[in-house]
């Protein structure tokens, strides 16, 4: 069961096959079993959208798609977007389990990216458990904040004022922010597990 | 000790150097917790040998800025002064008031003999439970800055 006071991760599942048996549909069904708020597109646009405006947490996309661009370029076109989300790129095609890594290249240094081939032993649930680490907290935060109604909520970055929905955006001033403030919460983490706080010189 | 606060965000240079002037006549041995921005050679307009020029006569001073506050330390340090500051350039308004309300009482309790290495640990550590409380009510945000505002800490004396 989950724990009353920890909010959902955000999952988009984009599957272009439609119907009760389509792979994304049932993906779908599964992960809200685990009770992850999933939304589940068919549409490539409509991906797109739901993934800016919902400020979802993890994006898993079918590599096969019925169209010419494949889930690498759906990829492609997210990352070109500034979203650094952790994706989960999905196939049960052999033509795409069985090329060469340098195909990926690309998309594995883009950010976080993990691969799932349908009916491998491997569980989706244990994949997507493991993107949810990799989710950046900051950002989250933030969205959560968003999604809470407080996005017109300030903050004061150097003489300018910010609001959560402006630091949403993500630009040079707010990706290097972003940075700053992650460092602040690993290194806290870091103290509270070692119990070193106060004998670390800061940085 | 006394702490004095002035907010200079939104005020022109000249009105900074009007209070601080001012401040000279009536104020001594105190803390001074002066709130703005600057540049990496100034604060609010003023180079340090402007500030120091007009001998304010606090025992520390704290600048509560970005990288403005850290430039301007080594140069009060030189003349006695506790001098400490923040290169701090994100703040979130709650956090902004609690830390300020943190080093404002502390402050306020220490008396002229102050310690500095202490007044510092004393504020780090405070500002330390903080951020482990906002982790365990599982608002990572502000532990995040509260903690930024910790490890921006810089002081000399």
């Amino acid at each position: 069961m989950r724990d009353s006071n920890v909010l959902p991760y955000k999952v988009l599942i984009y599957d272009d096959e439609v119907g009760i048996s389509a792979w994304g549909r049932l993906t779908a069904a599964e992960l809200r079993n685990y009770e992850y708020e999933v939304i589940d597109v068919s549409e490539w646009d409509s991906a797109l959208t739901a993934i800016s405006e919902n400020h979802v947490d993890i994006v898993i996309v079918d590599l096969d798609l019925n169209r010419p661009e494949d889930g690498l370029e759906f990829l492609k076109v997210l990352r070109a977007k500034k979203q650094a989300v952790p994706v989960i790129l999905a196939t049960g095609n052999n033509e795409y389990s069985n090329r060469p890594i340098r195909t990926y290249a690309d998309a594995l240094a883009s950010g976080p990216v993990m691969f799932y081939l349908k009916n491998s032993s491997v569980e989706l649930i244990d994949l997507v458990r493991e993107a949810s680490n990799r989710v950046d907290p900051v950002r989250r935060s933030l969205a959560l904040m968003s999604a809470s109604g407080m996005g017109n909520e300030e903050f004061r970055v150097d003489e300018q004022v910010y609001t959560v929905d402006d630091l949403l955006v993500s630009n040079e001033k707010t990706d290097s922010m972003m940075r700053g403030l992650r460092e602040a919460l690993q290194e806290l983490v870091f103290e509270m597990s070692a119990g070193t706080h106060g004998g670390r010189k800061p940085k | 000790m006394k702490t004095l606060v002035m907010d200079g965000f939104g005020e022109s240079p000249v009105k900074i150097r009007a209070a601080l002037s001012n401040l000279d006549k009536s104020y001594d041995r105190g803390a001074l917790i002066l709130i703005g921005h600057g540049s990496d050679r100034d604060f609010m307009g003023l180079t340090s040998e402007e500030i120091m020029r007009l001998k304010l006569g606090t025992k520390v001073i704290w600048f509560y800025a970005c990288n403005c506050g850290q430039s301007m330390i080594g140069g009060f340090a030189g003349s006695g002064t506790i001098a400490a500051g923040h290169c701090c350039y994100v703040l979130r308004f709650p956090s902004y008031d609690l830390a300020l309300d943190t080093l404002k009482k502390r402050l306020d309790e220490s008396d002229e003999d102050i310690d500095c290495s202490q007044l510092m640990s004393d504020i780090r550590a405070t500002w330390f439970d903080t951020a482990k409380k906002c982790i365990e009510r599982k608002d990572l945000l502000f532990a995040a800055i509260t903690n930024h505002t910790r490890l921006s800490m810089r002081f000399s004396s």
